[in-house]
């Protein structure tokens, strides 16, 4: 598996791609000559005028020009393809796939032509009712959670445009919900509750707070259940929470610093922040706080130049005040990034937006997000809110024009040493003479599943991931993050941006209906820098 | 969970890491200020039209140069609502809600607050349209999203989509018309069956056909249908590049020239692409911009293009600096004691707004250009700067709160090359503003001793209040009859009471009638001196002069309008 940093890493670049709505792709190319054609079939007769997209599962949302409408047999044929790796998948909000597998995913060869790849769709059903509070009153804009039972979940369609809210009315409509049994639902659990601007106890229908009294719906295709109805109790209104941030030297209040607040422990919970800084008298406050165990945190800020302990506190009956969160001024790391081998500056200056990042060892960094500060033209770098104990660092690009992204961290240096194990820090240390070296990902690895004894079934998944197999074990040398990798479903995959070294190829096997038999295979493969290394791996499905 | 919420914050200080840039322009600014100066609170109620308190409301107040409201606040089942820990300056309010929509402010009423103030704000219902998506053959259109845009602004404001019938609804509308449209503008975020579609107006057209919604706010107004044209829209497509280092993501509006708006965000780079799908045939403008490492904006000149049957792709737009003015706020204290009670003028308070030409230059900008201009406090020394200024001719308002103040004078260094020392009087001269300039020297002069003039029109016999009626001051002075900010005018009230604060000492016409077209603000543009004129020979005429001394509060006056 990656390390923790490296997921943080990759949740900030996808994070970043929604914030932007990127583009990874332009209009397509006339001498693109790939294409994939299937049939969209309802009980076996064609659907006509279903949207079919071929999108980039690494782009984010998956905006894909590459699209085909079916005809009236339900035909499809995307063409004019440049080759790469692809889900297809229909969009049709009014309908849902009648297995659980909507997608399939496909690596595509240069003139590649891919036939039948086909989906069978059904209508669905529909859930609607109406929800009121205590006086009667519609609870407008209130989620309303429609949980299939005894089935494996599925991403419903109500649930891709936007998930399921009631209207002004009060009123909800839950449709193409595949036949099945199904709870509904409105309101928090009482272990989530971290407020908000109305928070109602869950409650099931028929108007029940106790999950086992709940009466399921069941859902047939295309019949409509009506009348759904829930009223709900009245709101929690939950506790104020308030206190202030001082310097824990000088005790004034600091200003402009953001905080959240922790449900549970270092260890696990979650977090939230809304953004909120602190004001001109160092206060902050949380409203609307429910019962329960709380810390209070600081984010890291490149402005600030502090940071400060978690501070707990509980929620029972009553409002809190009086918290006092005390900074210390928090470590700096003055650094550069440089390219391997390379003497010219410039190299770094043609990266554009490369951001570093500081990951400390500390379990609450997992849940205050961590330090990150992008680069100047030449390199030159300065990280502070930095808390102490040990800095792991990475990097991350907001470029997605497919040459920064394959970038890894080759080493870390501090004086011209080697810091295979990352560096210690302690507070309102100024450290410098940091070098990232890093180095372009160039290696690439191309290829192919085998089952030797038999097929998978039409609802089997596999999934990929490598494994540095590496005499130092610290090393962050490794995959591109942008890269998820997947097994198409001809069993085919590319895997870029690696970089040269000895890797293990990992390949689970997972059937929806059998989730206890993921079965885990391994093979070992050396990756060279600037080729391709073909592979077959072969698996078999009987122990 | 745990993950999903981690995520979060991360998400959080991306989307925010734009405004922190904005934010550390700031902090010098008012780590000044507080040092010296208290925070202080807004307090309000939130009711709707029956006077009864409206709850969960969200109010959120911000100043005009930060995107990010300063405090917000949710009203209790009261209606009930407090902002706390504000600094002083010039607040705007807001307040959302999902059913009620604000009642609109009367004219001539701003939106700006200060610390202290408590505010009374009415919400009413707002307005539905809901109807039916249909393709040709009658079947529903499902999952497509159906948008509104105000006639009025142009602006998108609200989306939703449809469900299994076809049928959508959108709700809590201000009062006022729209024009609804389904599918189209595909862009950032989407990637749905109908955003490559050119966009179907109710009831089956393209835009300059659609029909015009009327809503008034409490009102449902149902069969709004749609009946949907299914055709592949173009697609507009093109790159956006850069000189300028430090640029933190790139926006793309394509504004087509008879309303809505369909953005799209760029990845950051030196020359990166933008891709726009669902574009109907027409005309538009596309404007790229981005926020600079400054907190300044950068955006691209306009760049016309005509959509014609066809993909319009290879659009190159280039990002330049905005233009900016600074300068400062003066006080000029009064020496002698006549006025005894001194009231002290809160520099941080004082907001100056710089307001373009309304030319024809002005018009091949899509309007939301002008918008980023946003007006600004000064600081605790008075220091002042006026961001992201579109190339244009501009004049500028002072706002401030503070009785026995007015304002005296706003000089500008002469942009001539010949006479790069002398100031000009930037009330009567369009002051420049090309693309990156920099322009430094504004000063406004506040000078204490204002007059204040209230009372009562005096109706002959038989005679009544005519609508819309106005009254004006005018310099009685030879010297001082183009002194632009010597021009005053207030609204007179339904009971005939009038009121005029904040005035220059002097000699003044009074002059009473009803409001010109254009009102203070077109009297006070530099290049109305016609009008000034025009207005002054009438007060003249009038012959009903008044002195005002410095301090004088003049109360319980009579102005007879028969006369004049």
């Amino acid at each position: 598996m990656v390390s923790s940093a490296r997921q943080a890493i990759a949740c900030v670049l996808l994070i970043f791609i929604v914030a932007v709505g990127s583009q990874s792709q332009v209009t397509p190319a006339k001498n693109d000559t790939a294409g994939v054609s299937g049939k969209v079939t309802r009980k076996n007769k064609g659907v006509p005028g279903i949207v079919v997209a071929a999108r980039d599962p690494n782009s984010g949302y998956g905006r894909s020009n590459y699209r085909a409408t079916t005809d009236q047999s339900g035909n499809y044929r995307i063409s004019n393809m440049a080759p790469g790796t692809y889900q297809i998948v229909p969009i049709s909000p009014g309908w849902i796939s009648e297995n659980e597998l909507f997608q399939k995913s496909l690596v595509i060869e240069d003139g590649d032509n891919v036939e039948n790849v086909n989906f069978s769709l059904v209508r669905g059903g529909v859930i609607t009712g109406k929800i009121t509070d205590a006086d009667g009153k519609p609870v407008v804009e209130e989620p309303v959670f429609v949980q299939p039972i005894g089935g494996v979940y599925a991403v419903t369609t109500t649930a891709m445009l936007g998930g399921i809210m009631t209207d002004d009315r009060g009123i909800y409509r839950a449709f193409a919900l595949r036949p099945g049994k199904y709870q509904v639902s409105v309101g928090q659990a009482d272990n989530q509750l971290l407020g908000g601007s109305r928070v109602f106890r869950q409650t099931f229908y028929p108007s029940v707070t106790d999950s086992a009294k709940a009466t399921l719906i069941e859902v047939t295709d295309q019949g409509e259940v009506s009348d759904i109805d829930i009223t709900l109790g009245r709101p929690k209104t939950g506790f104020k929470v308030t206190g202030k941030i001082v310097d824990s030297e000088t005790g004034k209040p600091v200003a402009n610093v953001r905080y959240g607040i922790h449900l549970g422990n270092e260890s696990g919970g979650g977090s939230t922040s809304s953004g909120a800084s602190s004001n001109a008298n160092g206060e902050f406050k949380f409203e609307r706080v429910m019962p329960g165990k709380y810390s209070v945190f600081i984010l890291p800020d490149q402005n600030t130049e502090v940071r400060a302990d978690w501070v707990p506190f509980e929620v029972t009956d009553h409002d809190i005040s009086g918290l006092v969160v005390k900074t210390v001024r928090a470590a700096s790391v003055f650094g550069v990034v440089v390219f391997e081998g390379v003497e010219d500056p410039s190299a770094i200056a043609k990266l554009g937006n490369l951001y570093v990042t500081a990951m400390g060892d500390r379990l609450e960094a997992r849940f205050q997000g961590s330090s990150f500060v992008r680069i100047g033209p030449d390199g030159s770098f300065k990280l502070t809110g930095l808390s102490p104990g040990v800095a792991n660092f990475g990097l991350t690009s907001r470029t997605f024009d497919g040459t920064t992204k394959q970038l890894a961290l080759v080493r870390v240096e501090r004086d011209g040493m080697s810091q295979p194990n990352g560096i210690t820090i302690k507070d309102a240390e100024q450290i410098t003479g940091v070098r990232l070296v890093i180095k372009s990902l160039t290696g690439s690895i191309r290829g192919q599943v085998k089952v030797e004894d038999g097929e998978l079934t039409e609802n089997a998944r596999m999934s990929i991931w490598l494994k540095v197999l590496d005499d130092t074990p610290s090393s962050p040398r490794g995959v591109n993050i942008n890269s998820s990798p997947q097994i198409d479903s001809r069993g085919r995959f590319v895997i870029e941006g690696v970089a040269g070294g000895t890797y293990e190829i990992n390949i689970a096997v997972f059937e929806p209906s059998r989730f206890d038999t993921s079965r885990i295979f391994k093979q070992q493969v050396t990756v060279a820098d600037n080729a391709v290394t073909e592979v077959t791996v072969s698996i078999k499905l009987k122990p | 969970m745990m993950k999903a919420l981690s995520f979060n914050i991360l998400a959080i200080l991306l989307l925010t890491s734009s405004h922190a840039f904005a934010q550390v322009v700031s902090t010098s600014q008012t780590t000044n200020q507080t040092t010296r100066t208290k925070t202080g609170s807004i307090t309000g109620t939130v009711v709707i039209e029956n006077g009864q308190p409206l709850r969960n409301a969200l109010i959120y107040v911000r100043t005009f140069s930060s995107a990010r409201p300063a405090q917000s606040a949710m009203t209790d089942s009261e209606g009930k609502f407090e902002l706390n820990g504000l600094e002083p300056s010039t607040y705007q309010i807001f307040a959302r809600h999902s059913v009620y929509t604000l009642l609109p402010r009367d004219e001539g009423t701003a939106n700006n607050y200060h610390i202290g103030d408590s505010v009374k704000l009415v919400m009413v219902k707002g307005g539905v349209i809901t109807g039916t998506v249909t393709m040709q053959t009658g079947e529903p259109v499902i999952g497509v999203r159906v948008r509104a845009a105000a006639v009025s602004t142009n602006e998108n404001v609200q989306e939703r989509f449809t469900d299994d019938r076809g049928v959508y609804r959108l709700y809590g509308l201000p009062s006022g018309k729209y024009v609804v449209w389904a599918g189209g503008g595909g862009g950032a975020y989407s990637g749905g069956a109908y955003d490559n579609d050119v966009p179907t107006y109710a009831p089956a057209s393209p835009r300059d056909t659609a029909a015009e919604i009327d809503v008034r706010a409490g009102d449902e107004t149902t069969n709004v249908d749609i009946r949907y044209r299914g055709e592949p829209g173009r697609i507009v497509s093109g790159t956006v590049n850069s000189s300028i280092s430090g640029i933190s993501g790139v926006l793309v509006t394509l504004t087509p020239a008879d309303g809505g708006s369909q953005v799209v965000g760029v990845p950051p780079g030196e020359r990166q692409g933008f891709v726009l799908y669902g574009v109907d045939d027409g005309e538009y403008t596309l404007t790229a911009r981005s926020l600079q490492q400054s907190g300044e904006l950068a955006i691209s000149p306009p760049k016309r293009i005509s959509v014609r049957g066809a993909d319009v792709t290879g659009v190159e737009l280039s990002l330049k600096p905005l233009g900016s003015v600074s300068g400062q706020v003066v006080l000029e204290e009064l020496k002698t004691k006549e006025c005894g009670m001194r009231e002290p003028l809160m520099l941080t308070e004082t907001l100056v707004s710089a307001w373009h030409k309304q030319d024809e230059a002005a018009k091949a900008q899509p309007k939301f250009v002008w918008g980023l201009g946003a007006p600004a406090n000064a600081d605790a020394q008075g220091n002042l700067i006026l961001q992201n200024l579109a190339p244009g001719n501009y004049y500028f308002v002072t706002r401030f709160v503070a009785q026995s103040w007015y304002l005296q004078s706003i000089s500008i260094p002469s942009a001539s090359a010949q006479e790069p020392k002398k100031t000009v009087d930037a009330t009567r001269v369009w002051t420049t503003v090309k693309i990156g300039d920099r322009i430094s020297g504004l000063k406004i002069t506040l000078a204490e001793g204002a007059a204040s003039l209230s009372g009562q029109i005096e109706l002959a016999e038989g005679e009544a209040l005519a609508e819309k009626l106005f009254i004006y001051l005018v310099p009685a002075e030879k010297e001082s009859a183009d002194e632009v900010l010597r021009f005053y005018a207030a609204p007179v009230d339904s009971e005939g009471k009038i009121t005029l604060k904040n005035l220059a000492p002097g000699r003044y016409w009074l002059l009473g009638r009803p409001a010109i077209e254009g009102g203070l603000t077109k009297l006070r543009l530099p290049d109305e001196t016609d009008s000034r004129a025009k207005l002054r020979r009438e007060a003249e005429a009038g012959k009903t002069e008044i002195e005002l001394k410095p301090c004088q509060n003049v109360t319980d006056y009579r102005l007879k309008l028969s006369g004049q």
